[in-house]
C-alpha cells in the first residue's frame, strides 16, 4: 500500500497543474497567426537584334511571369497573472493573556524579545504583557471556489508555524506545512485592504492541534500588514515531539505527551506578505499596482567606517571595515512632496561599523525621500533612521541605487551612524556578538540588494493617471 | 502516520483544483484546453466531450499553438433562442478584440464583422433538440463556416487566425455543446 501512496505522491508532484498552481505566477500563452499574399508579375522582352524575317503577323518574345507568395507570420503573447491570494515571508504575533505565570515577554508583535532570556531553558516569568507568541514563515493562500464559488475563502499553508503561549516549550505547537482554511469579509476593498478574517486551521507534526481565530487585518501596503488576532488553540505534543524533548521539565524517565489548550489575543505584523483580491489575479503582473520605492529581501552595504575591521585577522589594514545588513525590507510612498517622502522599515537591521562598534535593530523607523534620477536605471534616497530596540541608534544617510535588474541592484552609500550596542541586550547575546559600545562614526560604501526591487514612477498608482 | 499521509495528500490534491479551466478529449488525445468566462453554475462540463451552457454561460476552446483551425461542433439547442460563436480572437480581453462573430439562434444565421455589413442567412434556424453540425474552417485569409455539410458563407478577412473558439448561450438559453473537435487544415 505504501508504494501506491508513494506513487500517488510522486505523480502528483511531478503533473505540471500541481507545479502550475504552487508558482506564484500564472503564464497565458495565445499565438495569432498574420497571413500575406504577395502576387509578384515579371514581364520580360527578349529583343534579338537584327531584322526579323517572320512576316506582318508574328509572335511576340514577350513573357509573363506571375509569381504567388504566402507568407503566415506567427505572433505569439505572453501574459504573467499573480497566482496567490496571499504570498509572506514572514508573520509574527505577540500573544497576550496566554500564560500568565510564564510569560516569556516576546514583546509587541512578538518580535521584541527580552534577548537574555532567549534560550530553552528559560520558562518565564510574571508581569509580562506579551506572554508569547504566534510565528509563521512562508505563507501562502490559494482560492479556494466552494459554495457555490462564495466570495473570498481561501485554502492555505505555511512553511512552519509555531504557536507558543508562554515560555515553556513543551506547551508550543508547531507544525510544518498546517492545512489552513480562511474566509475574508473586507470593510475596505482599496489598498490598503481592511478586512475581517475568520481562520480554521490543523497543525499535524510534530504537533497536532487545531487553531480557531478571528482577526482584523490591516493591509497590504508594501508588503507590510497589521493584524489584531483573538483565537484558540488547542492540541497535542507527543512525547517524541522536539518541544517535550528539549524541554527543561521533563528527563528520560518524566518524559511525557503534554496537552496544550489556550485561548490568545494577540497583535501582529508580517513582512514581505501580499495580498490579491480576486479581481486582481486576474490583473497581468505588469498592470499591478505598486504603493511603495523599494520591496526587497535583502539590502547589503559593504562599507569603510575609518574603524578596526571585523575582517582584519592579523592587524593588517582592509579596505573594508564592516556592513550593513537590512533583511526584508519596504519603503512606502507617502503623500508628500509628491509621494517621493516614503516611510519605511526593515524586520532586523545590522549596523556593523566595526569591529566591537556594531548594533541591531528590530523594525527601525525610517524616513527618507526617493528621487528618480534617470527612469528605470538611477535612484537617489537620503535618508534618516532610529533603530530602537534592541540597540539605539541615530542613522543619517544616503543611497545611489543603480537598477541591474528587476530583483538585484547595485550602488553607492554614504552615513553616519551614532549609538549605543549595549542597550537592553542579554549576557548570552554578549558573548556571541562582541563587546558592547557606543559609537559614532562616518562611513561610505558600496551598496548591494538581492530580492531588491526598486519602483520607478511609472510603476507606482499614485503616478497612473499622471 | 496514515493520518498525516492523508492529510499531505488532501493537501496537494486541494492545491491541485483550477476550477475554471478544464480540458475535452483527454481520451483520444486530440487535447482542447478550455475556460470557463462567465459565472459559476453556468457551464458544466459534462463527460470528456460535452459542454452544458445555460443562461450567460461563456466558454473559450483552444487548440493550444494551431491557428489555422477546423473547428468542429455540434449544437443541440434544449432551451431558448441559441448560441454565439466567435472566431479570429482571444479570451483575453475578447470584448475589446474585434473576430469574426456568428449568431447561430432560431431566427437564422448572422455573420458579423466588425467594418464589415452582416450577413443573415434566414434559412438555416436552429430548432429545440435538433443537433445541429457546425464547421468553422480557417485557411490563411479564408474562412468558411459549415452548417450540417453545407458551406453556408465563405468570407476573406483580415483579421489574424487564432487557437481559439469562443461560444457563449444567448439569454434564456440552454445549449448542449457535443463531438467537439479542433485540429490544423489539411488534418480533416
Amino acid at each position: 500500500m505504501k508504494k501506491y501512496l508513494l506513487f500517488l505522491l510522486f505523480t502528483i508532484v511531478v503533473s505540471s497543474q500541481f507545479w502550475g498552481c504552487i508558482s506564484y505566477s500564472r503564464t497565458e500563452t495565445d499565438i495569432y497567426t498574420i497571413s500575406e499574399m504577395d502576387t509578384t508579375t515579371s514581364y520580360i522582352d527578349k529583343n534579338a537584334p537584327g531584322n526579323r524575317d517572320n512576316g506582318i503577323i508574328y509572335s511576340s518574345s514577350r513573357t509573363v511571369e506571375s509569381k504567388r507568395d504566402l507568407i503566415q507570420r506567427d505572433s505569439t503573447v505572453t501574459r504573467e497573472y499573480p497566482n496567490f491570494i496571499r504570498l509572506g515571508l514572514f508573520e509574527s504575533v505577540g500573544l497576550i493573556g496566554s500564560g500568565s505565570n510564564y510569560a516569556a515577554g516576546m514583546g509587541m508583535f512578538g518580535v521584541f524579545p527580552d534577548f537574555e532570556n532567549l534560550k530553552t531553558s528559560y520558562t518565564g516569568g510574571t508581569g509580562k504583557i506579551f506572554s508569547g507568541g504566534l510565528y509563521r514563515f512562508g505563507v501562502v493562500e490559494w482560492r479556494l471556489r466552494w459554495f457555490r464559488d462564495a466570495k473570498d475563502w481561501t485554502y492555505g499553508t505555511s512553511g512552519l508555524e509555531i504557536i507558543m503561549p508562554d515560555a515553556r516549550t513543551e506547551y508550543a505547537l508547531a507544525s510544518i506545512a498546517p492545512l489552513y482554511i480562511r474566509k475574508r469579509w473586507f470593510l475596505r476593498e482599496q489598498i490598503p485592504y481592511i478586512a475581517i478574517t475568520a481562520h480554521t486551521g490543523i497543525g499535524w507534526y510534530p504537533s497536532q492541534y487545531l487553531n480557531l481565530a478571528g482577526s482584523i487585518d490591516v493591509g497590504s501596503i508594501g508588503g507590510l500588514n497589521v493584524r489584531a488576532y483573538l483565537g484558540l488553540a488547542a492540541g497535542q505534543n507527543p512525547k517524541g515531539s522536539p518541544q517535550v524533548k528539549m524541554s527543561p521539565a521533563f528527563n528520560s524517565s518524566t518524559i511525557k505527551s503534554v496537552t496544550s489548550v489556550f485561548p490568545y489575543f494577540g497583535i501582529g505584523i508580517s513582512v514581505l506578505d501580499f495580498l490579491n483580491r480576486v479581481p486582481e489575479t486576474y490583473r497581468e503582473w505588469k498592470d499591478h499596482e505598486h504603493s511603495s520605492w523599494d520591496i526587497g529581501l535583502t539590502q547589503m552595504i559593504l562599507l569603510n567606517s575609518g574603524a578596526s575591521s571585523i575582517y582584519n585577522t592579523n592587524n593588517s589594514s582592509t579596505l573594508l571595515t564592516g556592513y550593513i545588513l537590512r533583511l526584508a525590507n519596504a519603503s512606502v510612498a507617502l503623500p508628500l512632496l509628491d509621494w517621493k517622502l516614503y516611510a519605511g522599515t526593515s524586520l532586523i537591521n545590522f549596523i556593523v561599523l566595526g569591529n566591537d562598534e556594531w548594533g541591531m535593530g528590530i523594525l527601525p523607523l525610517r524616513l527618507g525621500i526617493w528621487q528618480t534620477v534617470i527612469m528605470d536605471e538611477l535612484s537617489v534616497e537620503p535618508f534618516i533612521e532610529y533603530n530602537y530596540y534592541p540597540s539605539e541608534i541615530f542613522h543619517l544617510g544616503g543611497r545611489l541605487n543603480l537598477r541591474v535588474t528587476e530583483g538585484i541592484n547595485l550602488g553607492l552609500a554614504v552615513g553616519y551612524a551614532s549609538g549605543s550596542t549595549v542597550r537592553r541586550f542579554g549576557s548570552d547575546m554578549m558573548r556571541q556578538l562582541g563587546k558592547p559600545m557606543s559609537f559614532s562614526r562616518p562611513y561610505i560604501g558600496l551598496s548591494i540588494g538581492i530580492f531588491d526591487r526598486i519602483f520607478f514612477p511609472e510603476h507606482l498608482r499614485y503616478f497612473k493617471d499622471k | 502516520m496514515k493520518i498525516y499521509k492523508l492529510f499531505f495528500i488532501i493537501f496537494i490534491l486541494l492545491s491541485s483544483c483550477v476550477n475554471e479551466q478544464f480540458s475535452l478529449n483527454l481520451s483520444n488525445r486530440e487535447l482542447i484546453s478550455g475556460l470557463i468566462m462567465s459565472d459559476y453554475g453556468t457551464v458544466d462540463v459534462i463527460n470528456d466531450n460535452s459542454v452544458m451552457l445555460y443562461d450567460g454561460g461563456f466558454i473559450a476552446l483552444k487548440k493550444p499553438g494551431i491557428t489555422d483551425l477546423v473547428s468542429d461542433i455540434t449544437v443541440d439547442l434544449k432551451e431558448g433562442e441559441g448560441a454565439w460563436f466567435a472566431i479570429r480572437c482571444a479570451s483575453n480581453k475578447n470584448e475589446e478584440h474585434p473576430g469574426i462573430l456568428l449568431t447561430y439562434s432560431t431566427n437564422g444565421v448572422l455573420v458579423q464583422e466588425k467594418g464589415k455589413s452582416p450577413v443573415n442567412l434566414v434559412q438555416y434556424k436552429a430548432k429545440i433538440d435538433e443537433p445541429t453540425r457546425i464547421v468553422f474552417r480557417n485557411d490563411c485569409k479564408r474562412y468558411d463556416i459549415m452548417i450540417n455539410c453545407d458551406t453556408v458563407y465563405t468570407g476573406w478577412t483580415d483579421l489574424p487566425n487564432t487557437e481559439y473558439v469562443l461560444v457563449k448561450a444567448l439569454p434564456k438559453s440552454k445549449v448542449l455543446l457535443t463531438g467537439i473537435s479542433m485540429f490544423e487544415k489539411g488534418e480533416e
